[in-house]
């Protein structure tokens, strides 16, 4: 699998572009992160690159084909989405929400082989338990999982997720982060991913884009990416680097 | 991480065991289908037998009986009886109760909204300014040559007029659903305002005719009502059917039905144009008939779940039993006097619904 | 369970029908004992609808009117002029001389009214609130209710207003033609005896919405010797069941058109809508096998001789007719309604307002 994007612009209005003329490649086997202050475009470029946003010029290519113009089927079966968590109504059993990741492939009555994929997916993720509760009335760290199985269950070549660990704890925030690891690296997936945890992008991603306002700072291995200049730049918050790969805030006092 | 064997064969048990559940679930929802199409067919025959005329099971039975051995002791009256007043009747009931529990259903689900109905989108006050204008002006429009369907004709019109209106304001701000449902409520109100002039200048003579109306009726439906009816409903399912996968991905909004690979433009401009004609039809050869189109798909959800390929069939039969019961009743409990439908429909409807949500709450 | 409730509605129903004819006989008594009266210093009293005693000193001169029957009984007098303002929907007494209207029909406006300073204001008692009443009073205008709704007080009304304007005259004028005409229909009812009775459905505007004897349909089926069938039920203009109708298989059928429909009334001269209306009617389910329909005991009537106080006696003969034909075969209602219309009003009558016509 491989993704170009190409001087990507997006705008909601006609003047004030969000995102100004973006490229980056993916191929399968890598765990991207795109980073960045919040209203720095990160969503957006992964809407754009899922159809849901149609940019005002340049190009998403997938495989060699313009994504804008593949049939919805086609895409859904290459690419799976996780938005942002929202508080959205969603009605329905956990295996009712996760058997939609089974859409692409269900023509309309659900096969045997769809109710053992997704059964697998869940116990993967230890959520079979949960498999005959109803999503709303589950806690924010149980339905982002199951949102995130929705996606597995999918079975794209390519994986978008939009902040997948910002509501979670720490333990659950790992589980995630092992799992995206685990997909590219047993699965030779690709997963583009937008973060907020600095530390989470650091030691699991393959490689970094680093966003501000609309453009790309910088990007490339994590290391070279995430250094205390690009982030002062972009963040405007001093860092010091602790370890090979732990970052942590400077206080004002501590400047001083 | 290894497994030793014995996780193993837990864990693939555990699967058959989830698997069977799913199964099992399925079975049961068909299997509850096919007894609430039960139920509706006895209260169907139920109904057929009660009426304010004296034609009892015994004689329905004789009557149809009579359709195919010819029996002396059934008189044209009691023939008519049977066939062209309370079966079309029923049928009427019938078929009002499953469209505007499907237009419920559809709207519900894809404005992500529970509090939406048929009516939310103004649609009701348009086909009753369309109706005003029908009674009151009558006069005025007799060169249409429309006659008894003046009304009808105009109720429809106007209930489309409305939903244009609805959906292009809409899409000149912004396609978003919360626009849709307030450039909906703000369009209602314009016509209901409209709907209060005509009755402010119209003649005491024409305003019964019109409030009456719009309380809704059973009564009356002409048989090319009913054929319009019955095609229009019988499209709509068939649609609601097809697309149900992609109504019920739908239901989780739309970035998530685009990633998976519905095209989302495509079916919610059918699913508001299959609500549109499903209330608008039944709207303007009933009236306004309230209620049925916000709880029915409710009381299917509860009792079904959000698959469309079960609920819509199961709403259909829920909206129909519903307003089929409340009709038997509103017809026979001051028999000869009938009780308006609309009325007796939520005097029934809201107890069975609040006593629903407190059993869901209390599980 | 349900046969309980339904004793407790009829007895219930029973009860407030029961309160209703001692109210009404009450009202009627006390209509009866005095409907006018001249005092020695020309001062009039009359009684109007409501049971007040009005006096005025003088016949009215100016005058506001909400209702367009008083309207209409005032052309017949050829008092049309003493209108000085009207509600909206009272035509103009006078062709082409435009009278100032003062408001919707139910909703007086009491400035408007104030302004044109009349003498009296004439609305329906349900449309006029204590404070206004009072307010106008104060103003010297007087408040009367003659509603002329009740078809059977049609007489005493119009003798009230006859005497308010100073046109006994008119008024006896169109009494005695009532009465004459009302005394026909007695007589020729005599020779009906009560089991022969016909029974009557009787539908008002709106499709099978009937009349329970509250309602002001049933002072014309008891004026022309009919039964209601509808006569017991609960509400006052009740929804019928089609199939009751077929059950009850009626001896009559009367239906009603508003004149706002233009089918039959004033200046209608082309019976093809109504032959529709006809048709559309006996057309009902089954309907062919109703005893009225084989009989051709079935009439429509327009509202302006069935609900108006000056009219109704039409309707009734009409009425009377179509259940009776043998009894009314000599009389010719339309040429009646010819006559009335040279009697009150001196012109010649141009419309269709029954059909068939009799």
């Amino acid at each position: 699998m491989e993704l170009h994007v190409n001087d990507l612009k997006f705008g909601y209005t006609k003047k004030a572009l969000v995102v100004k003329g973006i490229s980056f490649s993916a191929r399968s086997g890598q765990l991207i992160s795109l980073i960045g202050p919040n209203g720095s475009g990160k969503t957006t470029i992964v809407k754009c690159i899922n159809k849901i946003l149609t940019p005002q010029s340049g190009s998403v290519m997938l495989n060699g084909k313009n994504v804008q113009k593949m049939p919805p089927i086609e895409m859904a079966k290459s690419i799976a989405y996780v938005p942002q968590f929202t508080n959205s109504y969603i009605s329905g059993s956990v295996m009712d929400v996760v058997m939609m990741g089974r859409r692409p492939y269900i023509k309309w009555r659900v096969t045997n082989e769809d109710v053992e994929i997704v059964l697998k997916v869940l116990q993967e993720l230890d959520l079979e338990p949960l498999v005959h509760e109803q999503f709303e009335e589950l806690s924010g760290g149980q339905k982002q999982k199951i949102l995130i199985a929705r996606a597995l269950v999918q079975n794209p070549d390519l994986y978008l997720f939009d902040e997948p660990i910002s509501f979670l704890d720490i333990k659950n925030q790992m589980d995630i982060m092992e799992l995206a690891r685990n997909m590219v690296v047993k699965q030779n997936k690709a997963v583009i991913m937008v973060v907020h945890d600095l530390n989470m992008a650091m030691r699991y991603s393959d490689q970094v884009i680093l966003l501000s306002s609309g453009a790309v700072e910088a990007a490339g291995l994590p290391k070279t990416v995430l250094n205390h200049e690009h982030i002062r730049t972009v963040y405007g918050v001093d860092i010091r680097i602790l370890e090979e790969s732990f970052i942590a805030p400077i206080y004002a006092s501590a400047v001083v | 991480m290894k497994m030793t064997k014995i996780e193993k064969t837990t864990m693939a048990k555990n699967i058959e065991q989830a698997k069977l559940d799913y199964m099992n679930k399925r079975s049961r929802k068909i299997l509850f289908i096919l007894l609430l199409a039960l139920a509706l067919v006895m209260t169907a025959i139920v109904s057929i037998t009660l009426g304010a005329a004296s034609v009892d099971l015994k004689t329905v039975i004789q009557v149809i009986g009579d359709l195919f051995v010819h029996n002396d002791a059934i008189t044209d009256i009691q023939r008519d009886i049977v066939f062209s007043i309370r079966l079309p009747r029923i049928i009427t009931a019938i078929l009002v109760g499953m469209a505007l529990s499907n237009a419920g259903l559809l709207m519900q689900g894809i404005f992500q909204n529970p509090l939406v109905s048929p009516y939310t989108l103004g649609v009701s006050n348009g086909a009753s300014f369309g109706a005003s204008l029908a009674i009151v002006f009558s006069s005025a429009f007799a060169f249409l040559n429309f006659g008894e369907f003046l009304l009808p004709i105009f109720a429809f019109a106007f209930a489309v007029l409305t939903m244009m209106m609805v959906y292009g304001i809409a899409k000149v701000a912004s396609n978003s659903s919360s626009t849709l449902i307030l450039a909906g409520v703000a369009i209602g109100y314009l016509f209901s305002a409209l709907v209060s002039l005509i009755k402010y200048v119209s003649d005491m003579k024409d305003l019964p005719e019109l409030v009456f109306w719009m309380m809704g009726s059973l009564s009356g439906v002409p048989t090319v009502g009913i054929v319009i009816m019955t095609v229009s409903i019988t499209v709509s399912i068939i649609l609601m059917m097809w697309f149900a996968w992609d109504l019920n991905i739908m239901s989780a909004g739309e970035e998530t039905a685009v990633s998976l690979g519905v095209n989302y433009k495509k079916v919610k401009m059918m699913s508001f144009g299959i609500s549109t004609l499903l209330t608008a039809v039944a709207v303007s050869f009933t009236g306004v008939i309230g209620f049925v189109g916000l709880v029915a798909p409710h009381i299917t959800k509860m009792l079904i779940g959000n698959d469309y390929r079960y609920s819509v069939p199961a709403a259909s039969l829920v909206g129909a039993l519903l307003l089929l019961i409340a009709d038997t009743i509103g017809r026979n409990i001051i028999s000869p006097t009938i009780l308006p439908v609309g009325i007796v429909t939520s005097m029934i409807g809201v107890p069975f619904f609040l006593y629903l949500i407190v059993r869901k709450r209390g599980k | 369970m349900e046969k309980k409730g339904m004793k407790l509605l009829k007895r219930l129903m029973c009860l407030i029908v029961l309160g209703a004819m001692v109210l009404s006989l009450a009202a009627c008594s006390s209509a009866k004992s005095d409907t006018g009266s001249k005092d020695s210093t020309g001062a009039i009293t009359v009684t109007d609808t409501a049971g007040r005693e009005i006096t005025v000193d003088k016949p009215l001169e100016r005058i506001v009117t909400y209702n367009s029957s008083v309207c209409d009984v005032l052309k017949s007098f050829g008092s049309e002029a003493t209108v000085i303002g009207r509600g909206d929907s009272v035509p103009n007494p006078t062709p082409n001389v435009d009278v100032p209207t003062v408001g919707k029909w139910n909703e007086p406006n009491i400035e408007a009214i104030m302004a044109l300073k009349p003498d009296a204001v004439f609305t329906y008692a349900a449309n006029m609130t204590a404070d206004n009443e009072k307010l106008l009073e104060a103003a010297g205008i007087k408040c009367i209710y003659l509603e002329l709704v009740d078809v059977s007080k049609a007489t005493d009304e119009v003798t009230a207003l006859g005497k308010l304007f100073g046109k006994e005259d008119k008024a006896k004028a169109f009494v005695d033609f009532h009465d004459k005409y009302a005394a026909i229909i007695e007589k020729k009812l005599k020779n009906i005896k009560t089991e022969d009775k016909a029974t009557v459905y009787y539908e008002g505007y709106t499709d099978y919405k009937s009349v329970n004897k509250t309602a002001g349909g049933q002072a014309l089926i008891d004026a022309a010797g009919g039964i209601n069938i509808a006569a017991d039920e609960t509400a006052q203009y009740p929804e019928i069941s089609d199939e009751w109708v077929l059950g009850k298989n009626p001896d009559a059928i009367i239906k009603l058109v508003s004149s706002t429909k233009k089918i039959l009334g004033t200046g209608i001269t082309d019976d093809t809508a109504v032959k529709d209306s006809y048709t559309q009617l006996t057309g009902r389910p089954s309907w062919a096998n109703l005893q009225a329909v084989k009989d051709g005991k079935v009439i429509i009537l327009s509202s302006e001789i069935s609900t108006t106080a000056l009219g109704s006696i039409i309707g009734e003969l009409y009425i009377a007719k179509t259940l009776y034909p043998d009894q009314f075969k000599d009389i010719n209602v339309g040429d009646v309604q010819k006559e009335l219309q040279k009697t009150l009003y001196g012109t010649d009558l141009v419309g269709i307002f029954a059909y068939p016509a009799k």
